[in-house]
């Protein structure tokens, strides 16, 4: 399954190693800070933000409830414009109606703008088995099929690799002579590539939305390369999802309002290009011959359950911006093409729960996707209803069974409970180290090396909170009578609010102390 | 020979939805209910074309504007602007001893009476010698030929300097231009060159993409014939930030882009 990569590694060792590239930490830190910082300054320029991210949550879903009548529309009318539609049910009916082209053109060398969807099927392997060569016109997707490396975000791939690394990749692959600026390295790019958009034979690209209505196809571009797959190569294939369908044209509005400040925190792209059929008989330039292949690949899967509203997605990466954990982990920590939180949603969906690791757990539950989603998934739930689904599956971890079973004993049974809690500190005491915390000492242990392998467990207090807040509110009982007793002769009563305060201030003097040494410990 | 029909490919999707079979229609989304406010709404022309040109410089584009009997000079000051030791031509892959023009054969830029005014600068500047802080001494210009093959025509845009198409009109909201392609304006003028002026009419600048695209819609409605092969919404020159999130210019398309507005 090409949507899941390095899975021989476990995810567990995937993050371990990815929390250990202060570069790509750095790397992704900057990405999301700028990414972020524009955006907000974007959206807080909009009279009505949240009314076009309704407007395109409203849109998306019509569609999806009324899929098949869309994908219909869209597929007759890209027919009637002259297209080949091709229909591809899963991945390999993808694959296998691309070589299809390819054998009746009888071609062997293509150009590729960057496309998700040739991703998830993995179709540069396969046509490279066929003995086509396929170019990477991206800047950032060339660089990794330089390298032969995965993408870490969805909308700047090579965020990973430094300036001096990617020279140093081009010295060796194509003889560049100048240095790491990155202005120098971009422009070489420029004049590598552009004899190979003028002789390729077939250009291969996604796209961004597909217009029901007249059976188009879009591409939003910032490089240009998009637009340069689209004017020389004779044959072109459009790779296009079925959640990839907008009604109408005017739609394409809403969701152009939406995906560049989304995105990369522009106002808008460079490009924004709307294709209907192949060149028409008198034009010089364009394509003379376009295949779409429209595919399914478990997308269907979605609709008509609480997942639906992934149907919704733009593919913007807002999410992956916003993620705590994608900050930490990095898009390589998750294993998937697709990363980050929208990742976490779709991967489970198209690979199924069995190969996907702990994938689903890569997630605080914070909820700050679902806030900066501008179509509105409301991606944590649908999260947590992976885990839910997981579990009612029978496919989590086996040793939670016994471990959530004993956990329920102890907490039904009030005589169990104090029985475990007072021989739990003194079990505790025996493996504390100085400071009274469970710490690296403890890391063998199963199950609970989860947590002190990495950080400190803080040992069970000496006494209970249950005693403690009793002792507590026979103390302010105990001082209350003693004021009263001071203040009969008339003293204000904010006096004795504030004292209370202060009471109340220094009672919680001591469990304050012990999150600041918490914190210390983190 | 298709593997798949469209209606095997729909059957399971119809099935999930609980549908029965595929709806013959359903009801249109009604945008008009919920149309959000945006920042272009309840501009005058004047402030639009404002707007347009405020935004457009944010995004660097050149911006000038003028009435229609001045665009011929300004389109000819713009190219003659050009030095023939401009390091930018070798780093593009350009000849720095000589400026290419194309255009695309377009009346209205006729009417303007650009390619006169190109060819009288390709006059004047066959006698001036060549120096290194010089305008450079050889200027060529071109009319996109419908005639030639697409191995001429890209040949011809990717060894030029500036490209000069007309636009279909402007977007106030993202200094957007809407550029449709054509027999007469092939893809590649506004692509290959590595600079790219733009001809808007001021009457045509519109607040939102939405604008335009309902525009696009009706006439397409009308006559289908008039739905282009292609238009692409341009908004700047190309651009990448995939190396260390720098921003560069001109990746594949062009470098530097300029709008002419006429104030007509």
């Amino acid at each position: 399954m090409p949507i899941l990569y390095n899975t021989d590694v476990s995810m567990h060792d995937r993050v371990d190693s990815c929390i250990q590239d202060d570069f790509k930490h750095k790397a992704i830190e900057a990405a999301q800070e700028a990414f972020y910082t524009k955006r907000a300054a974007l959206v807080d320029e909009e009279p009505d933000w949240q009314g076009i991210r309704t407007a395109a949550m409203n849109i998306r879903d019509d569609v999806s409830n009324n899929l098949d009548f869309y994908i219909k529309q869209f597929a007759e009318n890209a027919a009637a414009n002259g297209v080949n539609v091709h229909f591809a049910p899963t991945a390999d009916d993808a694959l296998w109606e691309a070589l299809d082209v390819f054998e009746n053109a009888a071609a062997h060398f293509a150009v590729k703008s960057k496309s998700m969807m040739t991703e998830e099927v993995g179709l540069n392997h396969v046509l490279e088995q066929a003995g086509v060569k396929v170019i990477e016109t991206d800047c950032a997707e060339h660089i990794l099929q330089t390298a032969g490396d995965m993408p870490s975000h969805i909308v700047v791939p090579a965020l990973h690799h430094t300036r001096d690394d990617i020279a140093e990749l081009y010295r060796e692959t194509y003889g560049y002579d100048g240095d790491n600026v990155p202005e120098n390295i971009t422009h070489f790019l420029r004049r590598l590539l552009r004899h190979q958009f003028l002789e390729a034979q077939v250009g291969i690209r996604g796209c961004n939305f597909a217009v029901a209505e007249t059976g188009s196809v879009t591409l939003v571009t910032n490089e240009g390369n998009g637009r340069m797959v689209d004017t020389f190569p004779p044959v072109q294939i459009v790779f296009v999802g079925i959640d990839r369908i907008v009604p109408t044209l005017e739609s394409l509005d809403i969701f152009m309002a939406l995906l560049p400040k989304s995105a990369v925190g522009s106002k808008m792209t460079a490009y924004f290009s709307v294709d209907t059929g192949a060149r028409r008989p008198d034009e010089v330039d364009g394509p003379a011959e376009v295949h779409y292949i429209i595919m399914d690949n478990g997308r269907s899967s979605l609709l008509n359950t609480q997942f639906q509203p992934m149907m919704r997605c733009i593919r913007c990466g807002a999410c992956l911006n916003i993620c705590p954990v994608y900050r930490h982990i990095s898009g390589h920590g998750y294993g998937s093409i697709y990363p980050g939180p929208m990742g976490l949603v779709l991967t489970p969906q198209l690979a199924g729960y069995d190969d996907i690791d702990d994938l689903v757990y890569a997630c605080t539950l914070c909820g700050a996707c679902s806030e900066h989603c501008p179509v509105r998934i409301p991606l944590h739930d649908l999260i947590r209803d992976h885990r839910i689904q997981i579990v009612e599956q029978g496919k989590n971890h086996k040793i939670e069974v016994p471990i959530f079973k004993g956990l329920q004993l102890m907490w039904s049974n009030v005589d169990v409970y104090t029985a475990l809690m007072k021989i739990g500190r003194p079990m505790m005491k025996l493996f504390a180290e100085q400071g009274g915390m469970l710490g690296k000492k403890t890391a063998w242990m199963p199950v609970l090396s989860g947590w002190t392998s990495s950080r400190d467990f803080e040992v069970l207090s000496n006494m209970r909170f249950r005693d403690w807040l009793k002792q507590h509110n026979a103390d302010k009982h105990a001082s209350a009578c003693s004021e009263f007793a001071a203040e009969t002769d008339g003293q204000p009563t904010a006096d004795a609010e504030l004292a209370d305060e202060t009471a109340n201030r220094s009672t919680a003097a001591e469990p304050a102390d012990e999150i600041a040494s918490e914190q210390e410990v983190q | 020979m298709a593997r798949v029909t469209l209606d095997e490919f729909l059957a399971p999707i119809s099935k999930q939805l609980g549908h029965s079979q595929v709806p013959q229609d359903v009801k249109p989304f009604d945008y008009q209910s919920e149309a959000p406010a945006r920042s272009t709404d309840g501009l005058s022309q004047p402030q639009l074309i404002d707007k347009f040109a405020d935004e457009a410089e944010k995004i660097r584009i050149h911006v000038y504007r003028c009435k229609a009997n001045k665009v011929a000079e300004v389109v000819a000051e713009i190219v003659g602007k050009v030095r023939a030791s401009d390091p930018v031509c070798s780093e593009a892959g350009l000849e720095s001893d000589a400026v290419g023009i194309v255009y695309a054969d377009d009346e209205r830029i006729d009417s303007l009476k650009i390619p006169a005014a190109l060819e009288a600068l390709v006059a004047e500047r066959a006698s001036v010698e060549d120096a290194s802080d010089a305008p450079v001494s050889t200027i060529v210009s071109t009319r996109w030929d419908k005639e030639a093959t697409l191995e001429q025509m890209a040949e011809l845009c990717t060894s030029s300097r500036f490209g000069i198409t007309f636009a279909q009109g402007g977007v106030a909201e993202t200094a957007t231009i809407v550029q449709p392609c054509s027999a007469e304006c092939g893809r590649a003028i506004s692509l290959l060159p590595l600079e790219h002026i733009a001809l808007v009419k001021a009457s045509t600048i519109k607040g939102t993409m939405g604008d335009w695209l309902r525009e696009i819609s009706a006439a397409r409605i009308e006559d289908a014939s008039t739905m282009p092969s292609q238009f692409c919404f341009i908004s700047g020159p190309s651009a990448t930030a995939d190396i260390e999130l720098v921003r560069v210019e001109g990746v594949h398309g062009p470098m530097f882009v300029h709008y002419v507005i006429i104030e007509d």
